[in-house]
């Protein structure tokens, strides 16, 4: 891809001296410090879940907050089985604490469901996104930012579920809330136009997915101009 | 899938190139996050030349693993953010977790080169400790060090 050449920084000072055997010590290193740089997040939020534990109780919301923090660490690593049980925790305990309706306890529940739904367990994620949706459309309303995520889960799971018509309608909701609230040219905005465009190709609807990435296209260079660095 | 199709894909186009400062040849090794940054302290010249030949490792290019390692770092002083939040507004601002916290925020802040933001928070650690040093806190379990 041109383009992606075109944003790569002019040659710098730096020579380049050692080869492939550089640049593989280089990867390694590179790949040694994010596993480590996680590691201290997660060491972080644990010692954290300890230390509130021991002060305030394990029924206190933010141990919630602490077990959604390291859900969430655990989906950015790409290990969502190990966020499971810590999802799983935090909405326990917000659940507890705030009851089943609060607009809290089903942000926790889209958490979960999209580790759910990362491990292939749709038949459980599937309900907790829709839980999550109607508590949404009656706490927060059905025009709101809430909603318009939690669509845009869902539209990625019926894909993964191979339900291409509910999908769509989902996302066609969310990209309707995205624009209105956020602007055309927002990545929110961006990513939904992406991922229905590519539903529309898998369809056979070309045409339909051309003109979506062509709307893409052009907020992306709204963003960032092509070439600017 | 035809290729003016392809390329009409614009995330697969928007590839962002990761850069990090070159550290300083004078920076003395720090704890935790400075010495994370040290150790991708360079541009690498195979990122900047564009030369397509990027080894990779498991599959993953040296772009990709130092957009890794910077999300990971960025991840890591979040944590340093959310946690302080958390502790100041339970603990209060003065509680000896509080001063750690704001240590590794200084040492995060150093490693970018982020001066104002570093003496802040030394500053705010130093002044949590001269509060602790004449209260009786429990023994704490430290934070751990990243050793590379």
């Amino acid at each position: 891809m041109d383009n992606a050449k075109q944003t790569r920084a002019p040659v710098g000072p730096v020579g380049r001296t050692g080869g492939v055997d550089e640049d593989e010590r280089f990867l390694v290193r590179a790949l040694a410090l994010a596993e480590a740089a996680f590691g201290e997040a997660e060491a972080t939020y644990r010692h954290a879940l300890g230390v509130i534990e021991q002060a305030l109780g394990t029924s206190h919301p933010e141990v919630a907050t602490l077990h959604r923090l390291l859900a969430d660490l655990a989906q950015r690593r790409g290990r969502p089985a190990e966020g499971e049980e810590h999802a799983r925790q935090a909405l326990q305990v917000r659940q507890a604490a705030l009851g089943p309706a609060h607009p809290a306890v089903a942000t926790d529940g889209a958490a979960l469901a999209s580790l759910l739904a990362a491990e292939e367990k749709y038949d459980e994620a599937e309900p907790l996104l829709r839980r999550a949706l109607m508590t949404f459309e009656s706490v927060v309303g059905p025009e709101s930012l809430e909603v318009a995520l939690v669509c845009h889960e869902l539209g990625d799971l019926l894909v993964a579920r191979q339900r291409p018509s509910e999908a769509q309608a989902y996302y066609e909701r969310a990209l309707t809330l995205q624009r209105r609230m956020l602007g055309a040219a927002h990545p929110d905005v961006v990513t939904t136009l992406h991922n229905l465009a590519v539903l529309h190709e898998s369809q056979g609807r070309v045409e339909q997915a051309r003109a979506l990435w062509a709307e893409a296209r052009a907020a992306l260079e709204t963003v960032v101009p092509v070439g600017a660095d | 899938m035809s290729d003016d199709l392809e390329l009409a894909r614009p995330l697969e186009t928007d590839r962002r190139t990761v850069r990090h400062q070159r550290a300083s040849a004078g920076n003395r090794p720090r704890a935790g996050l400075a010495r994370l940054g040290v150790a991708v302290g360079a541009t690498h010249p195979s990122i900047a030349d564009g030369s397509g030949t990027e080894p990779t490792r498991g599959g993953m290019t040296l772009t990709a693993a130092l957009q890794l390692a910077d999300e990971a770092l960025a991840a890591a002083e979040e944590s340093y953010h959310r946690v302080l939040t958390i502790f100041e507004s339970l603990l209060g601002d003065e509680h000896h977790e509080v001063g750690v916290l704001h240590l590794r925020l200084a040492e995060a802040a150093q490693a970018r080169g982020r001066s104002d933001q570093a003496d802040y928070h030394t500053e705010r650690a130093r002044s949590t400790r001269r509060v602790s040093a004449v209260a009786e806190f429990p023994p704490r379990a430290a934070l751990p060090r990243l050793t590379l």
